[in-house]
C-alpha cells in the first residue's frame, strides 16, 4: 500500500488568545513563562491531516492480504508499503517543513516539501497533488491520497473532491475509519452514514474520530525525523502544472444591502421559486 | 548564544505534552488516591519512548540526550511527580549507572529492554547507615569463584518492588573506602536472594515505589561488574550528576504547576468585590515565582547542554538539585497561599504538589551534601584547596 498525504500546518489555537477590542492576537501567561526562552509553540499540525496520516499508519500497519501474498491494493504491484507526506511552502523552512517533520515522526517513510506556491488555495493544492499522483506513478503508482477534511482554519475542505475529479479515481469526504478490505483490493472507509467499501485508488478526507485509541509519536521517532530523513524539495515549476490550474481563483464578494424582511411564501412550488429566484435575482 | 529549542526539542516537547495532558494528567489524583500507577500507563509511556528517550539509539534509545530528558522530566512532574520519579529512577540513575560506565556486551544486554519499558531499572546505593554518605556502605560483596555473592539492606529504592534490573552498590574491600573499596553490579532480580521487605508508606510521592530491599547471598556473575571492580564509587557519583540535573527538570515542572495554579486561582477568586490578583501581596507572589522559575529553567536548559557536550556538571548539578528542589517547595506553598483554605482540603492538586515536592530536598543527595559540593568545587575554582 503506496499512500500520499497532505499536511498542513495550523496554528495552535489552544496556545493563542484573541483581544476582540484590539484585534491583537496574544501568547497566553503560561505558554510566555513556559516556553518563553525556550521555544514558541505556536503551530502545530493540522487535526484533521493528523487524523489522515494516523489513518494511513494504521493501514500500513495492518497490510492487506493481498499485499501479503505479493501484491499491491490490487494493482498486480510488489512495491512495499510507503506513506509520502507532501507540504506546500512558499519557501524551504518554517511552519510547513515543521510539519512534514511531524509526520515523519508519526510514521511518514518520505516527505516532499513543496516551494514556489505562495498562499496556495485548494485548486492549486489540488493540482498539486494531482502533479505529485503523475510523478509518483513512475514509482509503482499510488494506491490513496489521503488528507483532511477540513482545513486548517476549521472549514470544510475543497482539496479531495477536486483532486478526486481531477484524478478521475474514487473518492470519499468526512472518514472517520479506514481499513484496508479483507479481500485485499480496496479499502473500506467508516463515515458518520455507515462502512462504504472504496476500489483503489481513491481520494479519501479524514475527520479526526475522538473514539479511536489516540497516537503518538514515538520520542526516537521525533529526534530521527530531524537527523537522519531528509525532506525531498521540489519546486512548483518542476511539476508543469497546466495554466488553468496555477491561476489564481477570483473570489467576488458581494456585500448585502438592506436584509429583505422575511417572508412565507404562498401558492404552488413553482411559484414560489419564482419568487425566490427573482428575490436573488435582486442580490447579484 | 541561542536560547531557543531546536525544532526537534520543540516538537519532542509539544510530543511529550500531548501525551502527558491525555494520559497522565487526568489520572495524577487517582495515582495519588490508589499509590499505584496502573501498569497500562507503563505500557504507554514504554510505546512512546519515554524509557530510554535519553541513551543512544545503539542501545535502543531515542538519542535526546540529556536535554531531551530534562524536557520529559518537566513535562511529566508538571502533571504527576510520582510518574516522574518513576521514569527518573529508571532512566536517571538504575539504568543511567549501566549506561554511563557499563560495558559494550552490558549494553547490548540490559539497555533494549529498558528503554522499551519492557524492564524497569532501580538504583539501590542508600542504606540505613549510609544515606548521603555514599562512601560509607556496609552492603558488602564477596567474590566467590566467577561471582561476586552481595549481602546487606537497600533502603528508598525507588522502583525497587517493581524494577528487574538494579544497579546496586556494595563494598567489595571496606579497607580501601570509597576509592577503590565500593564496586558497582548490574544485578537481575531473577537471580535470586533479593526479598522486598517493605514499602515505604509516603507523606507524597503516592505511587512511586519506594521499597526497602534485602539482599541475602544475591549471586551475581563477574561480568555484571560495572567497570573496574573498586570503581563503583565514582560511576554512582557521575551517576547522580545526572540524575540531579533531571531532578532539576522534575522541580521546574512542580514550579510551573505552581505558578499556573497561583496565576489563575488569583484570576478567577474574587474578594470584597476584586479579583485577587488585582491585589499587590498577590501580585509579588506571582512576580517573584516567575523570576524564580525563569532562571530555574536556564540553569537546568544550559547545564544539560554542558552533559550532552561531555562537560563536567557535578558543581551545576549539585546547585540545580538544591536550588530547583527549593524552588519547587516555595512555589506550591505560596499557590497554597494564594488558594488560601481551598488549597488545604485533601485531594486538592495543589495539595499534593506540596506533599510531592517536599522529599525532593531530601533525597538524592540531601541539599545539605549539595551546598557542601558546591562549597568545595567553588574553592577549587578559586585555586583553594576544598
Amino acid at each position: 500500500m503506496k499512500i500520499l498525504i497532505l499536511v498542513r500546518p495550523a496554528p495552535a489555537w489552544d496556545k493563542l488568545r484573541f483581544d476582540l477590542g484590539s484585534g491583537a492576537v496574544e501568547v497566553p501567561a503560561d505558554t510566555l513563562v513556559g516556553l518563553s526562552a525556550f521555544g514558541e509553540g505556536t503551530w502545530t499540525l493540522n487535526g484533521s491531516d493528523r487524523a489522515a496520516l494516523d489513518a494511513a499508519s494504521s493501514v500500513v500497519r495492518r497490510p492487506s492480504l493481498a499485499a501479503e501474498n505479493g501484491t499491491n491494493g490490487g494493482a498486480g504491484a510488489t512495491a512495499p508499503s510507503e506513506i509520502i507526506a507532501v507540504a506546500l511552502a512558499s519557501a524551504p523552512g518554517d511552519a510547513a517543513e515543521a510539519a512534514l517533520h511531524e509526520a515523519l515522526a508519526r510514521g511518514a517513510h518520505r516527505t516532499i516539501l513543496v516551494t514556489g506556491a505562495p498562499d496556495a488555495d485548494a485548486a492549486l493544492t489540488a493540482g498539486v497533488l494531482a502533479a505529485l499522483v503523475g510523478r509518483l506513478a513512475g514509482d509503482g503508482g499510488l494506491d490513496a491520497v489521503l488528507l483532511g477534511a477540513e482545513t486548517p482554519a476549521g472549514a470544510p475542505d475543497e482539496v479531495g473532491p477536486m483532486l478526486t475529479e481531477a484524478l478521475g479515481w474514487a473518492g470519499l469526504s468526512a472518514v472517520t475509519a479506514l481499513h484496508t478490505a479483507d479481500s485485499g483490493s480496496g479499502l473500506h472507509a467508516g463515515t458518520a452514514a455507515g462502512t462504504f467499501a472504496l476500489p483503489t485508488p481513491a481520494v479519501v478526507s479524514l475527520l479526526p474520530n475522538p473514539a479511536l485509541t489516540p497516537r503518538y509519536a514515538h520520542g526516537g521517532a521525533v529526534i530521527a525525523a530531524f537527523r537522519k530523513q531528509p525532506i525531498e524539495s521540489l519546486a512548483l515549476g518542476d511539476l508543469h502544472l497546466p495554466g488553468a490550474t496555477t491561476a489564481r481563483v477570483t473570489v467576488r464578494r458581494a456585500t448585502l444591502g438592506e436584509p429583505p424582511a422575511n417572508e412565507r411564501l404562498k401558492g404552488s412550488v413553482e411559484e414560489s421559486v419564482a419568487v425566490l429566484l427573482g428575490g436573488l435575482r435582486t442580490l447579484l | 548564544m541561542d536560547y531557543t529549542l531546536s525544532p526537534e526539542y520543540r516538537l519532542l516537547q509539544r510530543t511529550i505534552r500531548e501525551f502527558i495532558d491525555a494520559e497522565v494528567a487526568p489520572i495524577a489524583a487517582q495515582i495519588d488516591a490508589e499509590d499505584r500507577i496502573p501498569q497500562s500507563l507503563i505500557r504507554k509511556m514504554g510505546d512512546a519512548g519515554f524509557f530510554g528517550l535519553p541513551f543512544s539509539t545503539k542501545y535502543g534509545g531515542g538519542g535526546a540526550g540529556e536535554l531531551g530528558y530534562c524536557l520529559l522530566m518537566e513535562e511529566v512532574s508538571r502533571a504527576s511527580s510520582a510518574v516522574g520519579v518513576t521514569i527518573g529512577a529508571h532512566i536517571g540513575i538504575g539504568g543511567g549507572a549501566i549506561y554511563i560506565d557499563g560495558s559494550p556486551a552490558q549494553k547490548e544486554q540490559y539497555m533494549p529492554a529498558l528503554c522499551r519499558g519492557d524492564q524497569l531499572a532501580a538504583f539501590c546505593l542508600t542504606e540505613p547507615q549510609a544515606g548521603s554518605d555514599a562512601a560509607n556502605i556496609r552492603t558488602t560483596a564477596r567474590r566467590d569463584g566467577d561471582h561476586w555473592v552481595i549481602n546487606g539492606t537497600k533502603l528508598w529504592a525507588s522502583n525497587g518492588s517493581r524494577a528487574d534490573v538494579l544497579s546496586v552498590f556494595a563494598a567489595n574491600d571496606r579497607s580501601m573506602g570509597a576509592r577503590g573499596g565500593i564496586s558497582a553490579f548490574i544485578v537481575e532480580k531473577a537471580f535470586g536472594g533479593i526479598t522486598v521487605a517493605r514499602l515505604e508508606e509516603k507523606m507524597g510521592l503516592h505511587g512511586s515505589d519506594t521499597a526497602l530491599l534485602i539482599f541475602d547471598n544475591c549471586r551475581v556473575p563477574q561480568e555484571n561488574v560495572i567497570g573496574p571492580v573498586g570503581a563503583g564509587f565514582l560511576t554512582a557519583m557521575k551517576t547522580l550528576d545526572g540524575g540531579r540535573l533531571s531532578l532539576g527538570a522534575a522541580a521546574i515542572g512542580g514550579a510551573q504547576y505552581g505558578l499556573e495554579t497561583m496565576v489563575r486561582w488569583a484570576q478567577a477568586a474574587v474578594e470584597n468585590g476584586r479579583p485577587l490578583a488585582a491585589r499587590q501581596s498577590i501580585q509579588w507572589m506571582i512576580a517573584d515565582t516567575a523570576m524564580e522559575v525563569a532562571s530555574l529553567r536556564h540553569m537546568v536548559y544550559s547545564a544539560a547542554w554542558m552533559f550532552d557536550q561531555g562537560k563536567k556538571v557535578s558543581r551545576e548539578a549539585a546547585m540545580i538539585k538544591a536550588y530547583a528542589t527549593e524552588v519547587g517547595a516555595r512555589t506550591v506553598d505560596r499557590a497554597i497561599q494564594v488558594h488560601g483554605t481551598a488549597g488545604l482540603r485533601h485531594g486538592a492538586p495543589v495539595e499534593r504538589h506540596f506533599r510531592d515536592e517536599r522529599i525532593a530536598r531530601i533525597f538524592e543527595g540531601t541539599n545539605e551534601v549539595q551546598r557542601l559540593i558546591i562549597a568545595q568545587e567553588t574553592y577549587r575554582q578559586m585555586g583553594y584547596r576544598a
